[in-house]
Formats: C-alpha cells, structure tokens, sequence
C-alpha cells in the first residue's frame, strides 16, 4: 500500500485552495488597497468598516499563524 | 464680558496698604476630558503608501455624502459609481477631489530641470521656483476619483475655491467629451453634535498661539509676560484679578517657538565656526519652560506643538516630550497635547490645530480669509482634505482620523494673521463657534472664551512702542 504516495497531494491541493481563495481577497477592490498591510489587519479593516469580507478568509488566517505566505499579501515580496 | 466684570469693583489700586489680602479662588474645572486618542500614534511604521489613508476616507464617507445628496436632490436620486455611467444620464456620483495645478511644487519637475533644462530656462525658470503665497492658476483642473476609476469635471463647479482630497458628491451627467458637466455638488456638511449643557457661571478659556520664543524680539516677551501676569492675577486691580480667577484654562495653540529657531545656517559652515554654538531652540525651550511654570503653577495648560516646535513634522503632530520642561512639569496642571486636539472642558467640546491645515488650504485655493476656510473644513466634515497631498501626514491604514465623528461647539486653529471669530449654524441645528487665534509674536493678541455664552473677544497685551500712534496699551476689552 502506498500511503506516502497518497498522503502529499491531498494537503496540497486544500493549501492550494486555500491560498488562491487569499489571492483572490487581495484582489477584491471592495475592502480597499491590498499592499503594506497582512491580510489579517485588511480582514479586521474591511470587518470594522462594515464592507463584510468573506469569514472563509478569516478562518484561512487563523489556522495558519505566523506562515507568510498566507499572513501577507500577494505584493509582499516587492518593496513598498 | 471679562471687562464689563472688571469694571464693576470698587477701584482698589492707590489706596493705602489694607492688613487683609483679597484672595481669588481660581474657577475650578468641574469636568475635563481629552479626547485626543485618535490623535495618539503607538508604534509607526512608515512601510506604507497613502492609498489606504484615501481609500478609508472614501469609504467612511460615502454614507453622509449620500445621505445628504439625498436630501439636496431627493430621495430618487441614483447613486452610481464611475464605472456605471451611462452617456447623457444625470445622476449622483460621490468622490474624492484632485486639482491638477501647473503651479504645484513638483519635486520631480525640479529635477527633471536641473538635469535638463529646457530653452526657456534662460528667460524665466533659471532658478527653482521662489515660494509664493497662493499657487492657484487659471488652468487648474479638477478629476473627480472614486474606488476604480477617475473623471474630469467640469460646468458650474468652483475649480480655484476647492483643494484635493476634498469628498463631495457632484450632480450631473458624463458628455460625449468624456468630462462629466457638473450641474450642482454638495459637502457632507457638519457632523451631528450633543448639545453643551447649560453653565451657571461666566467661565472663560485663553486662547494664545504663536508666542514665537526665540525669535529675538524684545516686544513679544513683554506681551507674553503681561499675558502670563494677567492670568495669574498678579496685574491689576481686584476687579481684574477676579476677572482673572473666571479662566479655568488656558490652550497654547502651536508655534511656541518662533521660526527663526529652526535655522540651519550651521550646517553650511565650517565646523571649526559653529563648534561652541547650540541650536537656538535650546535657549528658546528654556524661556518656554519657565513661562510655562509661572502659568501651571495657577492654572491647567495645554500644550500644543505647532509648525516650528521640536516635534514631528507629518500631521498629527505628537505632544512635546516632558523631558523638555524639567520645571514645569513639576505641576499636573501642565498637559503636552497633540495636534489637532479635542477636549471636552465643562461640557464644551474643543477641537483646534495649530494652524497648518488652514494655511495649507489657504496656498491651493482662492478663499482668503482663514475664517472662512476654517468654515469651510467644517462643511467638508474633514480637518484637512490636503493631507497627505501636500501636507506631512502619517500613513494611516485603519481610518482616517481627520473626518469629524461628531460636531464641537467651538472649532479653533492657531497662528493665522489675524483674530476672527464666528457663530455658524448647521442643517441639524448644530452651533458652533469658530476662532482664528491670531500669532501672538506680531499682533500681542490672545482670545477669551466665554463658555456659558459660546462667545469670543480678543485681549491684546501690547506695550508703548516707539512708532505706536494709537494707545494699543493694556487694552482689556474691545
């Protein structure tokens, strides 16, 4: 039985979901500019302004502290 | 008023020495809050753009705008974005302002010249840009932004009177030109405001900015020490004393020190020339420390910083650090507030700047009078819309601090040319007393509060001037 062989893809595939689910909120023009902040602190913006961002996104960021590639955004990578 | 109160004792000055002293209890403030949090920066972070500071201004004020197109040009009106209009169609669209001067400092012009310069350099723009008063030009444009997209407008809209940044929401319809024809635009107009609660007693707020320390003249250090006696109730006799004892505070609005202490003229000399001097706001902060411990040791001051001051440059400038006033600090009546502040004194809430909003306005627009921009920040329900354009500002990213939550009753700023006050009235029955605080260092002019009856009157503390034609003396009153 190959348990390895099944085991690796099934996360990633959930990972890979999950981050274009992230991608496409960076995306969204609705909660406003994407860049310089995490996506934690633009959820908690676009919550406390009352533009309803999807709670999906907010149970992605909690269950994945501290991994940069989910805490922040698309941009992060180029300087300002 | 003040001098009305002071004229009605008895005449105590020439009189022989009495055994008694009179004493005056000072007024004491029955209930102070400052409500400058939103002010207060914790840990900075300057890795940010300005588009978020935009963004949530627009998204914070979409709603009053629309409420209030709603009311300008009834309930049917339909809202839309720039992407959803149609040719021809007349309709509302809420947006924030950009002017397109020609005029406007562009640090990217002036390199660009200086690297090549045009033709034309040898006629005219030889050397950068001299600054100018205002730099208002007839072919100013204005671009209308919302979230995605941008318009030019034009047809029955003040191009010169208004400055980026501003929110509003314009009426009209897009042409076949591209332009959108403006037929009428409103402001979010004033912020709902708690009305005051009534006052028994006549109490009185000093209004002082600009006392300009530093500067080297000898006549404004006479009018801020006459400011400072008057206060404490060491000038006068019992009628004006008593008077005296009626100011519960007293608000210095910006410009402590004078503008001359921020010269950089050692950096350009050698080093072996400028090796035992100091930079001159180190003597002008001692000055200020020992006028502020004269006036804390008899009545609760608040401290604002102002363009010249030794704290940040960007909007909201940050309360001088207690370090500074090694006297004065001594006293719990002294408090370093920020820029803006807002306080709520007696039930009267205050909000005031040290100025630079207004003066920043007052180069991109046509208004001159600073009264009538300071009425104007008020309608447009923002302290200043030219922040981050042309005004220092800190990155926001969560809201926009600026936009009025709520209404005050008397709206200050500091250090304008000359003193004016003002009662406005709202859409909601709002009333709410405006002040331009003169700059102490020219005119010797302070404001006086009244908070029971919201009214202002000016008190100048000028000396006997060699060129003086006109008593300007110890005037108490208009």
């Amino acid at each position: 039985m190959d348990l390895r062989a099944g085991e690796e893809p099934q996360p990633r595939d959930e990972e890979e979901a999950e981050l274009e689910l992230l991608r496409q909120f960076d995306l969204a023009w609705q909660y406003g500019p994407c860049t310089g902040i995490t996506r934690l602190q633009r959820w908690c913006r676009a919550k406390q302004m009352g533009l309803e961002p999807p709670p999906e996104v907010w149970q992605v960021l909690k269950t994945h502290p501290g991994d940069p590639r989910f805490q922040c955004s698309l941009w992060h990578l180029y300087p300002l | 008023m003040f001098s009305e109160q002071a004229a009605q004792r008895a005449h105590t000055l020439l009189s022989p020495p009495s055994a008694n002293n009179a004493t005056f209890a000072r007024v004491p403030v029955a209930t102070y809050t400052n409500s400058s949090q939103p002010f207060r920066l914790g840990e900075r972070s300057f890795s940010r753009q300005y588009a978020h500071i935009y963004a949530t201004r627009l998204i914070q004020m979409r709603p009053f705008l629309e409420n209030r197109a709603q009311q300008h040009w009834g309930s049917g009106v339909g809202v839309k974005k720039l992407c959803e209009l149609q040719p021809e169609e007349k309709c509302c669209v809420v947006g924030t302002l950009f002017k397109a001067m020609p005029l406007q400092p562009s640090i990217l012009r002036e390199v660009s010249e200086e690297i090549i310069p045009p033709v034309s350099a040898f006629q005219h723009n030889l050397l950068p840009q001299p600054p100018r008063s205002k730099y208002i030009h007839p072919d100013d444009e204005l671009v209308l932004e919302d979230e995605l997209q941008r318009i030019k407008l034009k047809g029955t809209i003040d191009v010169s009177k208004l400055v980026t940044g501003t929110v509003l929401a314009v009426f009209g319809s897009v042409r076949d030109d591209g332009k959108f024809l403006v037929e009428d635009y409103c402001f979010a107009d004033l912020a709902p405001q708690k009305p005051a609660p009534p006052l028994d007693t006549d109490r009185f707020v000093l209004l002082v900015s600009g006392l300009g320390l530093g500067g080297g003249g000898g006549e404004s250090l006479l009018g801020t020490q006459l400011l400072v006696d008057v206060v404490t109730g060491q000038l006068g006799d019992e009628g004006e004393q008593c008077s005296a004892a009626h100011v519960s505070r007293v608000i210095l609005a910006g410009n402590l020190l004078s503008h001359s202490t921020q010269s950089r003229d050692s950096i350009n000399k050698a080093k072996y020339l400028t090796k035992k001097t100091q930079a001159a706001s180190v003597e002008a902060v001692k000055m200020l420390d020992e006028i502020l411990l004269q006036l804390s040791a008899s009545v609760p001051v608040d401290v604002m910083p102002g363009e010249f001051d030794p704290t940040n440059y960007t909007l909201p400038q940050q309360p001088l650090h207690p370090c500074m006033f090694p006297l004065a600090t001594a006293y719990s009546t002294l408090q370093l507030v920020t820029n803006p502040y807002q306080a709520t004194i007696d039930g009267v809430r205050f909000l005031g700047t040290s100025g630079q909003n207004v003066s920043d306005i007052f180069r991109y627009s046509s208004m001159e009078d600073h009264l009538e921009i300071l009425e104007w920040t008020l309608r447009v329900r923002h302290i200043s819309p030219t922040a981050p354009d042309t005004l220092g500002c800190y990155p926001f990213y969560k809201t926009d601090p600026f936009i009025f939550p709520e209404c005050p009753h008397v709206y200050f700023c500091g250090n304008t040319p000359s003193f004016g006050s003002k009662i406005i009235r709202g859409p909601e029955d709002q009333t709410v007393l405006l002040v331009t605080v003169p700059d102490f260092s020219a005119t010797q002019t302070a404001c006086l509060v009244n908070l029971r009856s919201l009214a202002c009157q000016p008190i100048s503390f000028s000396g006997f001037g060699a060129e003086d034609d006109d008593l300007g003396g110890l005037g108490l009153g208009p």
